[in-house]
């Protein structure tokens, strides 16, 4: 089984579609395929796939800190340590008091060690939710955070080990992560520990410059990265200029999606734009077939490498 | 005044909109705050004059001291240290930096240092001082960069802060320091589901709201029943302009591809002005 | 010299659990003897950090190789740092793992090969 996550920096550059659409099709190629929707912020895969209802289960995501006010003696001493400016005083008719600032709160628990009067304690906090459901193109596993939620990075990994979990119990082909925007915590951890890392930009110089700001987190990680173009009419000099880059960065290039209204149309009605007849469906099914040889040509798994990478310094 | 321009869902044209208002505003100071992937640059094209590092603390052991006792790694809620037999460690990039090793520590063997983890920009586009912050590649915490930018606000004057996409703790920090946001979406379901939760996140933190609705000819039907329902004002809408897109694959900004707009933006401009107002009263 | 192995429940005929942080057992053997000593892995239900936990228990065990499936970047730092040699195995049970390690027929693990439980 390969693990794929697809991300982009930028937001806006088509990552969701792209991601919906290989997995339909390579799910119409007989292949099993599960589904991971790491953008926990704002979970869109299921607005494109329409998965059956299935319940929310709360996610601990860390813990918050909680004021025994009949305890606290209102010294601040625990305001001094707190480094998160989480904590303030009020007066109440009993004198002063500690008040959490849950949004600020990041669940260090110095307070509770410094607080002469055991006043603070940590409870567990529910950060999020997640779902385990089935679309038509198989199992699909996605979350929401709460405003404000704490680790961020901890839903996304639960939320792909669920994922893995059942691409295992079903003895799935393929897992494809659907990843957050930026470079941060959750894309940290969408990316960690997968087989490919598929970017999806758009020739734009902001595009690009988030592009390669993914591209580093990619290397940073060691991941083997691969680009898809979309809306490349957009500015064909300029996607030139990005595939003479990319080919000085060793990075393949999986295919360009060409800017075409059926896109946003059949966004607005909900569904994919991978039509064979359309110029967008014949491009996303060339992406799916590099991208499935791409990763036939990787080693099975980092462990067979190792063994063959310890074979051939065995020959040298 | 302070505005933040944001948007639930990434590439709506939050930061066409932040830099095109920046240009029709007297005298503005331009934030970008969204550090993992600052672009304002690449319309505004400041002249950088200045750059900073940011830190963060890290704990260190002094190994004479460390008797292996391994508190600090239980007290870390972070799980960023281990204790080994015959080691101690640390994993940076997990730090939180709350000191409570320290603390915990029963010999006074942890000390802390400060780690690199993006910088800080300094410079100007003509009369407007820009500030913009970058998360470098492999950090995990954009806060402490986001908190260094809105330290550069100024006392007086109009602030444009161009928030991270999203809901996510970067943009609730940007939120907070705004006197109102202006929520950039488009007509589109993802456009108006990440819509409704940057709305849930602002009402949450109490901060006022207002609407713009950027390629509107796709159909904004469904997003001005929201805005109704949820008595947030729509400000402007924006039809899907050609040339606007072509000059932003050619880094231009709104306002400089499609001149006609500049009258709508200073007319955006006095509506948030006023709306300041009215929620300040 | 003792090598751990990590397993779905206790003594030698276990089966082997392909998870590093959460398997429910870690299995103890002694090389000099043969004799097996099984530990429940406080960290198969700790919220998170899982396998640094997992990593530091094996270490504090005093194993000097960890027979496992998937292991996590983190925790292979740690157990690299430990000095603990991490060889990679596929199901059977823990006496036939322990077999083949003695066979040499295990790969070592030069990169962790799952991902991290990360939480920033």
């Amino acid at each position: 089984m390969k693990t794929v996550v697809v991300i982009s920096g930028k937001g806006g550059t088509g990552k969701t579609t792209v991601v919906a659409s290989l997995a339909k099709i390579t799910h119409q190629m007989d292949q099993r395929v599960v589904l991971a929707d790491a953008d926990v912020d704002a979970s869109n895969l299921s607005l494109l796939l329409h998965p059956k209802a299935a319940p929310a289960i709360p996610f601990i995501g860390g813990e918050m800190v909680e004021v025994d006010p009949e305890a606290c003696n209102g010294c601040g001493l625990c305001i001094e340590h707190c480094r998160f400016d989480a904590l303030q005083m009020i007066e109440t008719d009993d004198g002063s008091c500690v008040q959490v600032k849950e949004m600020s709160c990041e669940g260090c628990a110095v307070c509770t060690i410094v607080c002469p009067e055991k006043a603070l304690s940590m409870h567990d906090d529910v950060t999020g939710e997640w779902t385990l459901t089935t679309a038509d193109t198989g199992p699909l596993v996605f979350a929401h955070l709460g405003v404000s939620g704490e680790n961020s990075g901890r839903l996304v990994t639960h939320v792909r080990s669920v994922a893995a979990a059942k691409a295992e119990e079903i003895g799935a082909d393929i897992l494809l992560i659907d990843g957050p925007p930026g470079t941060g915590c959750p894309v940290i951890s969408a990316v960690t520990g997968v087989d490919l890392v598929l970017l999806v930009t758009e020739p734009t110089p902001p595009g690009i410059s988030d592009l390669n700001r993914v591209l580093a987190l990619a290397r940073h990680f060691g991941i083997q990265a691969a680009v898809v173009i979309n809306k490349a009419d957009l500015n064909p000099s300029l996607v030139r200029e990005l595939r003479a880059d990319l080919v000085g960065q060793d990075v393949e290039v999986l295919g360009e999606i060409p800017y075409d209204e059926a896109v946003p149309r059949a966004q607005r009605l909900g569904v994919l734009p991978i039509d064979a007849e359309n110029v967008v469906g014949q491009a996303l099914r060339h992406i799916q077939n590099r991208l499935m040889v791409t990763l036939d040509g990787q080693p099975e798994s980092q462990r067979q490498k190792t063994s063959s990478d310890l074979q051939q310094e065995a020959r040298q | 005044m302070k505005i933040a321009v944001a948007s639930g869902k990434g590439g709506t044209g939050k930061t066409i909109i932040a830099t095109s208002l920046a240009l029709v505003w007297e005298n503005p100071t331009f934030l970008d705050c969204d550090v993992e992937g600052p672009n304002a640059h690449l319309l505004l094209h400041p002249t950088i004059e200045e750059s900073r590092p940011v830190t963060v603390t890290v704990p260190r052991v002094n190994e004479i001291d460390c008797n292996l006792c391994g508190e600090c790694a239980d007290f870390c809620r972070s799980n960023a240290l281990a204790v080994l037999p015959r080691k101690w460690m640390v994993f940076e990039q997990l730090c939180h930096s709350c000191g409570g090793c320290r603390l915990v520590c029963p010999t006074g063997a942890i000390y802390e240092e400060n780690r690199r983890i993006g910088e800080v920009r300094f410079g100007r586009r003509d009369h407007i001082p820009f500030v913009q912050g970058e998360l470098d590649e492999g950090e995990a915490h954009p806060i402490p960069i986001i908190e260094e930018v809105l330290r550069h606000s100024g006392d007086q004057g109009d602030v444009i802060l161009d928030s991270p996409p999203g809901t996510s703790c970067s943009m609730i920090e940007v939120a907070e320091a705004a006197d109102v946001v202006l929520l950039v979406t488009e007509p589109t379901p993802f456009g108006l589901h990440d819509l409704n939760l940057a709305v849930r996140a602002l009402k949450e933190i109490r901060r006022p709201a207002a609407i713009l609705v950027n390629r509107a000819d796709w159909g904004a039907d469904e997003v001005r029943d929201f805005a109704r329902s949820e008595d947030i004002p729509i400000l402007l809408e924006i039809p899907h302009i050609l040339k606007v897109a072509e000059g932003y694959a050619r880094s231009r900004p709104l306002v400089e591809s499609a001149p006609e707009f500049r009258s709508a933006f200073a007319l955006l401009k006095s509506q948030l002005r006023s709306l300041t107002r009215e929620t300040a009263a | 010299m003792k090598i751990c192995v990590t397993a779905s429940s206790e003594g030698l005929n276990a089966p082997v659990d392909s998870r590093f942080g959460r398997a429910p057992f870690m299995v103890f053997i002694d090389s000099e003897t043969g004799e097996a000593e099984s530990r429940p892995n406080l960290a198969a239900t700790a919220g998170h950090g899982a396998g640094t936990q997992a990593a530091q228990a094996v270490s504090r065990g005093g194993a000097e190789v960890l027979l496992t499936a998937n292991c996590g970047p983190k925790a292979f730092e740690l157990l690299r740092a430990a000095e603990v040699e991490v060889f990679s195995i596929v199901g059977g049970t823990v006496s036939e793992a322990y077999e083949a390690w003695k066979n040499d027929s295990l790969t070592r693990l030069e990169n962790a090969n799952a991902a991290s439980g990360w939480s920033g």
